[in-house]
């Protein structure tokens, strides 16, 4: 389900967020017994294993049954979360924006529950526009908490983010299977997807694909951008969700195409020094090393790289360099993400590393201070005998 | 009511007899005062700017310092559980340390140079004599492995070793002010300043460790290419014994395993990539192969003491690759490689001056080891308990960081 990425695409997305939930008042929510009815309801989380599982026979709907009853008890509970929010925090507009975003999403869902003619492909439909509808959550939200720095605890701040980001992650997940799953009509003779799992995903491939994306922003926006060199293990292939590993590799490779270009620039070297990608694959796990000489980054902004909102892009105001009419779009083009434009506000790298640790991998970066800097990507093999114990 | 330790000389050992409960009262004594730690700065600065004032304020110094730390280490070694400390290896190292207490304890302040040069003896004695001690606690440790959870017995041998590359390296240079010759450290005689003295702390060229590493090691593995593929002339101060140690670790361990990786085709190894890099406070090594990584199973472990524990037959240690590549050559010794100690010291002595070890690995591809050394020389000795600035510190030098680094590696 790969999206193609134009560069247009990404110019042309506004930054304002429509307002897309009901005007109804925050008040009614205090005797609204429903939400807790069903936030006090246990998660039944299914393992990735059962997910593939429902794919190989999509026509019994198995993902339906199971998402129907699982997705608001997830959506109460980040209803609640919302509800624990400071309320100050709760009444800026972007947050409010986000939490009615669920509230909603909970009320038209919720009915399916119990309904007696349940018909998947309608179901499978509603979801297909709420997930159009959540586009834009991890955006929106960053803007919100940006406002709300004075009034927050980082740590609390970050606590709630976490598990924002993890339930987005899984509900997600969780509703586009389903509607996946739903359009199909047979199973396939010798499928190699299973709703949106691919299980002969080619990192080399992907990589190829979002340093070529990546390179035509930097492009675009310095005028020049590094050569990004594949190595090592090129033709393996595993079982994965595409849209995280390419989320995080485009991240990464935004990080190092920007430090690269930035920091030969300062050093004023002739050429750019290309960026290495290194993929192995062993029994336990697939790794990707992405080796840049971007200069580095200093141990106490290496501290906090993984925090929310730490940032060390430049707004499009201080920047002196006014070439072009473009380049504050370009600029924010560069900064932004698969997902939506981020506009630099820090929260690439924490997004990519819980997009990594989801499935049980891990995301380390070493920097080297003046000159560059070594991101270790490493997922686990989601294949059956794992697969069983990780559970969304 | 203090009992008498007898003399540790020449060749005569005291008997190893259990600790008694109520001799303890010095070792608590001592116990009580924190270490001061110093930085190489501090240290390079006397050893720069010799004058004989000097050398008996550096003799003092170092005469009570020593108690301090080893105090400190006798307690945490009367902290292991009983059965441990029972251990006749550990048992002997208990002795050993308890005896250079003693000795060290007893000695009068010095005033005068003759007084110095007795002292000399009596530390130089102390070094030599305390040669087994890694063997004896390496083995030890191995033997008491159900005693004792691995975690305890890296944090207590880390401690130790730290430690005692402290009191050695101050011992050392202490020695190497007064003239006299060190044990262990090879005070280099290809970096005589223009009186001839001899320093423990040298100028290190980071590319000229590096050759040197290269050239030990090249003979032992033809064939495969060590390519420093980016270099600069950076220059740092540090005991050359330490880094050399670590680097030829390093080096030696992506050797070794290109080479079982690819057994049949010496030639057509994948070469090792080095790259040296630095800013204005710190040198950075990376040294990356093609050996295979290392997998799941082991990765944890890189930094466990005596993992191999074939110390049975090596009765001294010093901790330094001249030893190390004696023993290489010797067939005898080297069918006890390997010990197991190569990483875990590499980092004791990175970790010393404010520095780091990192090693990251692509299972079934290769490893990237990664070590950083401070380079300013302004960070106080990594001894791992609280510290307090001293008067030392401000005759020399104010302006010192009193910070631990933070580290270049995060996930």
């Amino acid at each position: 389900m790969l999206r193609s990425h134009g560069v247009a695409r990404y110019l042309t997305r506004s930054l304002t967020t429509v307002t897309k939930t009901s005007e109804k008042p925050l008040g009614q929510a205090f005797y609204d017994d429903k939400i807790l009815t069903y936030a006090n309801k246990p998660v039944q989380p299914v393992s990735l294993h059962q997910l593939i599982r429902f794919g190989q026979t999509p026509s019994s709907n198995q993902s339906a049954q199971y998402a129907r009853t699982e997705l608001p008890v997830r959506l109460a509970r980040r209803v609640r979360a919302f509800q624990t929010l400071p309320f100050i925090v709760g009444t800026n507009p972007y947050i409010r924006e986000i939490y009615r975003l669920y509230y909603d999403s909970f009320e038209s869902l919720e009915p399916f529950v119990q309904m007696k003619q349940f018909d998947p492909v309608t179901y499978a439909d509603k979801l297909k526009d709420l997930v159009e509808r959540h586009t834009d959550n991890i955006p929106t939200l960053a803007r919100g908490f940006l406002e709300c720095k004075q009034y927050m605890d980082p740590h609390d701040m970050a606590i709630f983010l976490d598990e924002v980001i993890k339930a987005r992650i899984g509900i997600r997940l969780i509703a586009e299977q389903c509607i996946v799953l739903t359009e199909q009509d047979q199973p396939q003779q010798q499928p190699r997807h299973f709703g949106i799992i691919d299980t002969k995903l080619q990192p080399s491939q992907l990589v190829q694909h979002c340093a070529e994306f990546v390179a035509e922003l930097c492009d675009f926006n310095y005028g020049v951008s590094p050569e990004t060199i594949v190595n090592g293990h090129v033709d393996t292939s595993f079982t994965y969700v595409p849209v995280h590993l390419e989320y995080i590799l485009t991240e990464l490779l935004k990080n190092s195409h920007r430090a690269t270009v930035e920091h030969s620039r300062k050093q004023q070297l002739v050429d750019v020094p290309p960026i290495e990608v290194t993929i192995s694959h062993s029994q336990e796990e697939i790794g990707i090393r992405i080796r840049d000489q971007g200069g580095g980054i200093n141990e106490d902004s290496l501290a906090k790289v993984f925090d929310y909102s730490y940032t060390t892009v430049k707004k499009p105001g201080e920047d002196d360099d006014q070439l072009s009419i473009f380049n504050g779009m370009a600029q924010m083009a560069m900064q932004s993400g698969v997902g939506g434009p981020l506009a630099g506000l820090g929260y690439g790298l924490p997004l990519a590393r819980m997009y990594a640790q989801y499935f049980g991998g891990s995301l380390t970066l070493v920097s080297m201070n003046g000159y560059g800097c070594d991101t270790f990507l490493k997922l686990k093999h989601i294949d059956q005998s794992l697969a069983e114990g990780l559970e969304i | 009511m203090i009992r008498v330790s007898k003399r540790l000389t020449g060749g005569s050992r005291a008997k190893v007899s259990e600790p008694q409960f109520y001799a303890n009262k010095a070792v608590q004594e001592y116990a009580q005062f924190k270490p001061t730690p110093i930085t190489l700065r501090q240290l390079l600065f006397y050893e720069r700017h010799r004058t004989n004032e000097r050398l008996l304020k550096s003799a003092n110094y170092v005469r009570q310092e020593l108690p301090i730390r080893i105090a400190h280490r006798l307690r945490d070694m009367q902290q292991l559980p009983f059965i441990v400390g029972m251990n006749s290896h550990i048992l002997t190292v208990y002795q050993l340390y308890l005896d250079a207490f003693e000795r060290l304890r007893c000695c009068k302040p010095i005033e005068t140079l003759g007084d110095n040069a007795r002292f000399c003896q009596t530390l130089q004695h102390s070094l030599q004599d305390h040669l087994v001690v890694i063997p004896h606690l390496a083995l030890g440790m191995q033997e008491c492995q159900e005693y004792i959870t691995i975690e305890k017995r890296d944090n207590f041998m880390n401690t130790l070793l730290r430690s005692r590359i402290s009191r050695r390296v101050l011992a050392e240079q202490h020695l190497v002010l007064s003239g006299c010759p060190p044990v262990v450290t090879s005070a280099a005689n290809d970096d005589l300043p223009e009186s001839g003295k001899t320093m423990v702390f040298q100028h290190c060229k980071a590319q000229q460790i590096l050759r040197n590493c290269i050239s030990r090691l090249e003979p032992k593995y033809p064939g495969i290419k060590m390519i420093i593929q980016q270099s600069c002339d950076v220059e740092f101060s540090y005991v050359l014994d330490h880094i050399e140690y670590i680097l030829y670790q390093i080096l030696r361990n992506s050797l070794c395993h290109t080479k079982s990786r690819h057994p049949s085709h010496l030639h057509a190894c994948p070469p090792i990539y080095i790259t040296v890099c630095a800013n204005d406070t710190d040198v950075y090594f990376r040294i990356s192969d093609k050996a295979g990584g290392i997998p799941a199973s082991v990765y944890p472990q890189l930094w466990s003491f005596g993992r191999h524990g074939n110390f049975k037959n090596v009765k001294t240690w010093t901790g330094t690759i001249n030893e190390q590549i004696a023993n290489e050559n010797d067939p005898a010794a080297a069918q006890l490689m390997p010990l197991g100690m190569g990483l875990p010291m590499s980092k004791v002595y990175a970790e010393f001056w404010g520095g780091d070890i990192s090693i990251m690995t692509l299972d079934n591809f290769g490893t990237d080891a990664y070590v950083r050394i401070p380079k300013l020389g302004d960070q106080l000795e990594h001894l791992d308990e609280e510290f307090s600035a001293s008067d030392l510190h401000s005759q020399v030098d104010s302006g010192s960081l009193a910070e631990h680094r933070k580290y270049f590696v995060i996930k």
